[in-house]
This record gives C-alpha cells, structure tokens and sequence, in this order.
C-alpha cells in the first residue's frame, strides 16, 4: 500500500538523520574530551565520548526495524 | 470481465504503478505489462500471489462471469488499531526528532546543553533523562505500530 511505502521512506530517513547526528555528536564530544584532558585536567579518558553511540544505535535500529516492516507489507 | 482486465482494474485501485506491483509482487514489469494486456497468463503459483495481493479470490481472477465489482476488500482496520498505530507512530517520531534535537543541541549549543544536565535534580543529568525518553518513545512507538490485535 501507499500508505507503508511512505512510512518505510520516513522511517529509512529518519535512521539515516540519526546516523549522521551520531557521528556529529560523538565527533564533537571528543574533541571536547580531548581538549578537556589537555587543558581543563578532565578525569576521564576520551573515550567516553563514544557513549551517546548507545542511545543512537538503539534509535537507527529500531528505526531500520520498522523501516523493513513496513516495506514487506 | 477478463483476467486482463480484472488485474489492470485491481492495481489502478490500489494506487500502484505496474512498477510497484511488480516489485511487490516479486516480477518483472514486463510481466505485469503482459499480464495485464492479455499477451500471456500469470502461473498458477503468481496466480495465488495475486489473488492473495489483491485480496480476492481465484475464482473473481479466472471466471469471466465473475461479478463485476470484486468479492468484498479485507475489511478496514478496526478504529481502536488504527489509533494505537497513530499513537505508535507519533511516539516513534517524537523519539527519533528528540534525538536529534538532543545531538543538534549538544553539537550547536553546548551551553543549553550545560544548563539542561544541571537543571536535573538526580543523579542522572538532564541530558541523560531526555535520552532515555526519547528511547522510551521509540520503543513504546515500535510496540504499538507491530502489535497485531488478537
């Protein structure tokens, strides 16, 4: 039907936005990170700045999810 | 009628292109063409795809004295389904824009950013409360647009 094909292309542009803002996110955190280590006399390592990867891969996958969904129907 | 006629009638009332059809249908637009313009008849097995695709019987596709207006459509869902897949959706739509607001927020303005995690008054920053509720509505949304009622 119309109506899951439009669903399936918003869901797919939605994972892709979540993907791309993920990469900016995690992106500007370590450079923060880094910048915090070598001036601000950050504790932790630079590292953690992958975290909010979590959050967002929950987000792209449930979102390809429902994407595949409702291309099949 | 004839099954030319009958299969261009169906997917003209389903809004697809012979293009679409046959992607969903998992042939060649060719076949379709040649279906529907009674140059060739589609195999038993495409023939219960199509039956099953358009929600009609074998018997409306292959009889010609078939009545003209196809056996009744797969009935509409009930009120109650299409609200729960309304809510679904808007819940995993506001989950997924959540997100991004919150990345745009952290990239763009990291002092908004600041103001959010020290605006909570647990443990878990503001920040971290957002995400977990734009989670919250992705999953919840998820739910209610694949649950199948009983």
């Amino acid at each position: 039907m119309k109506s899951h094909s439009k669903l399936s292309q918003l869901f797919l542009v939605l994972a892709l936005l979540l993907s791309h803002t993920m990469c900016a996110v995690v992106a500007a955190g370590y450079t923060n990170m880094c910048w915090g280590i070598r001036y601000a006399c950050y504790s932790a390592p630079a590292s953690t700045a992958f975290l909010p990867v979590i959050p967002y891969s929950i987000g792209i996958l449930v979102c390809l999810g429902l994407a595949l969904v409702f291309r099949r129907r | 009628m004839k099954l030319s006629e009958k299969l261009y009638q169906l997917r003209r009332q389903q809004g697809l292109s012979q293009e679409q059809a046959a992607e969903q249908l998992g042939v060649s637009r060719q076949a379709i063409s040649k279906w529907e313009s009674g140059q060739s008849t589609p195999d038993p097995d495409k023939l219960a795809a199509l039956s099953r695709f358009y929600h009609v019987t074998t018997d409306y596709l292959l009889l010609e004295d078939a009545p003209a207006e196809p056996p009744a459509q797969q009935p509409a869902p009930p009120p109650e389904q299409r609200r729960c897949a309304a809510v679904g959706l808007l819940l995993c739509a506001a989950g997924a824009v959540g997100l991004l607001f919150w990345g745009l927020g952290t990239v763009l303005l990291p002092t908004t950013m600041d103001h959010l995690n020290t605006s909570s008054a647990v443990t878990l920053n503001g920040s971290g409360i957002l995400v977990l509720l734009c989670l919250a509505a992705l999953a919840s949304g998820a739910c209610l647009l694949l649950r199948k009622n009983k």
